[in-house]
């Protein structure tokens, strides 16, 4: 799959994909791997906003080619539920596209989206506007009255950034080797690193 | 299953001498009845012997996929490699989102890959203390600080999960949700959860392999990083003398765990069986660092400028814990003379 099919299944995750690029997606043969795109942007978007995901177990594709193919499906496919819930009133025909888009792919994943859970806005409080997000301290019930300066990540110069970016670093890999962390302590510095070096 | 394939296999040996009687076809039956009642009444798994496989999962399982991690709204996408072979684990995470770093670890050898400035090898590090014994050894009583539950099965990059929830018992801890591949134990999803119930990170995979065909090229470096020497990179203070430090308070359950290989007594890690942090004591040389609290995700970076003797000392304490537990353990460091 070329990368303009990708940035075409990116902008239909986000509603933005127009009517012809996603007559495109729909005549491209190569399904299993837009499935695996579609499922992978549909699960980081689950993550990010904390969503419930009830269609994602359930494989429907068998069904709606059936339909496509002109034979009767054998039980009526229920669509009002996935529809009711999308969190734009999105255009008739990306409506449409979208829903067959997912059930043509075989997956529900993305159905329900809903947005961010109330209050989840203020878990972050913008750093630098990007990649660095310091989260507020009182999150953890011991609150800027207990007098902890906040330092954010964004108003370090770039030495004392990567100094803290090694700290990081290293942090993680004890936790990974001597805490049995595995891959998850990289994960949790990687971009920092990155974006630092 | 083990058992009940060594049930059937009993059975299966037995068949031809019991059908020379009619007897013979009684009790066999007999036994084939037990043995299925037998194991459908096997109990399920708790949450603590899920909890057992977790450690031995992570390193002894081979496998390949993408992972993704989620603090606030940042999202990284990973690729990793991971390879147990003969008792050796290499593996090698590719970032997929921005910059094309990488991390390629062999045992407890990790170097770093950026793609700015080459690569980066680590100190080595080596489990250490009384943890790094327990914890192999499935001692780690994860449950004396956590209150564990089981959630319902869920399904995660293809894969039956298992759910557990980790409810810290105390407030010097955070509580955790993690999901056990069904049959590696693996762990396949993990969230960490704040004091208040917000979510403050999630790790999940998205496409997983379990595969021990992960040949050595795909756990190899893509060619063409420039490679640097390592004084060109900033790191903490590599000063060859020991620095004498002890530790006034740490959380309940948390022991050592892992400390880098060299002899400057500069760092070391403490872990409770699920969460750790790191102490690291250095003179400040070079960069001066503010004193305070960052927070990334679950990740908390305090620190904590101490003089003694005509020199400023850093003390940072970074590990997924509270803010106030890392500014309490920051604040018990007391310097040798």
């Amino acid at each position: 799959m070329d990368e303009r099919l990708k940035e075409i299944l990116s902008a239909m995750v986000d509603d933005e994909a127009d009517e012809l690029s996603v007559r495109r997606v729909l005549q491209q043969g190569d399904v299993e791997e837009m499935q695996r795109s579609w499922q992978h942007w549909h699960q980081v978007r689950a993550l990010l906003r904390d969503e419930e995901r009830p269609f994602a177990k359930v494989d429907v594709s068998a069904a709606v080619r059936a339909q496509i193919d002109g034979a009767q499906p054998q039980r009526r496919l229920r669509l009002p539920a996935v529809t009711k819930v999308l969190p734009r009133q999105a255009r008739p025909w990306a409506l449409t596209a979208m829903v067959a888009m997912a059930l043509g792919l075989g997956f529900g994943a993305g159905s329900q989206w809903r947005h961010a859970l109330p209050g989840a806005a203020d878990l972050v409080a913008s750093a630098d506007g990007g990649s660095h997000s310091i989260m507020r301290v009182d999150d953890s019930g011991d609150n800027a009255a207990s007098g902890m300066t906040n330092i954010s990540m964004a108003q370090l110069d770039p030495a004392q950034r990567e100094q803290l970016s090694a700290y990081l670093l290293r942090h993680a890999q004890h936790s990974s080797i001597g805490g049995g962390r595995g891959a998850v302590g990289f994960a949790r510095v990687a971009s920092i690193s990155y974006d630092d070096q | 299953m083990s058992e009940r394939s060594g049930i059937m296999g009993c059975a299966e040996r037995a068949v031809p001498l019991c059908c020379r009687s009619r007897s013979g076809e009684w009790l066999l039956c007999l036994l084939l009845f037990w043995s299925s009642l037998a194991a459908a009444e096997q109990p399920s798994k708790t949450a603590e012997q899920w909890l057992q496989q977790l450690a031995p999962a992570l390193n002894r399982t081979s496998y390949k996929g993408v992972f993704v991690y989620t603090r606030g709204n940042d999202v990284n996408s990973m690729r990793i490699y991971h390879r147990y072979r003969d008792g050796h684990v290499r593996e090698r995470l590719v970032q997929l989102d921005g910059a094309n770093g990488e991390i390629i670890r062999d045992d407890n050898r990790v170097v770093c890959i950026y793609p700015n400035k080459g690569q980066v090898q680590l100190d080595n590090v080596i489990p250490a203390g009384p943890f790094a014994e327990a914890f192999a050894n499935q001692l780690t009583p994860v449950t004396r600080w956590y209150t564990p539950t089981l959630l319902r099965e869920d399904r995660i990059a293809g894969y039956p999960a298992v759910g557990i929830e980790l409810k810290a018992k105390d407030k010097d801890r955070y509580s955790y949700r993690l999901w056990l591949e069904k049959n590696t134990g693996l762990l396949v999803r993990s969230e960490v959860v704040g004091v208040r119930g917000h979510t403050l990170e999630r790790f999940q995979f998205t496409d997983l392999t379990f595969t021990d065909n992960i040949p050595d090229s795909e756990l190899e470096a893509k060619p063409g990083n420039r490679t640097i020497q390592r004084e060109d990179i900033r790191q903490p203070d590599a000063s060859p003398h020991r620095t004498e430090w002890s530790m006034g308070w740490k959380p309940a359950g948390f022991v050592a765990a892992a400390a880098p290989v060299s002899a400057r007594n500069e760092a070391v890690a403490y872990s409770d069986g699920l969460a750790s942090f790191s102490v690291f004591v250095e003179p400040l040389k070079g960069v001066d660092m503010p004193s305070g609290v960052s927070r990334i995700g679950a990740t908390t970076a305090y620190l904590r400028k101490i003089r003694r003797n005509n020199t400023t000392f850093l003390i940072t304490v970074v590990g997924e814990v509270p803010p106030l537990t890392a500014r309490r353990v920051a604040n018990g460091i007391e310097l040798g003379h």
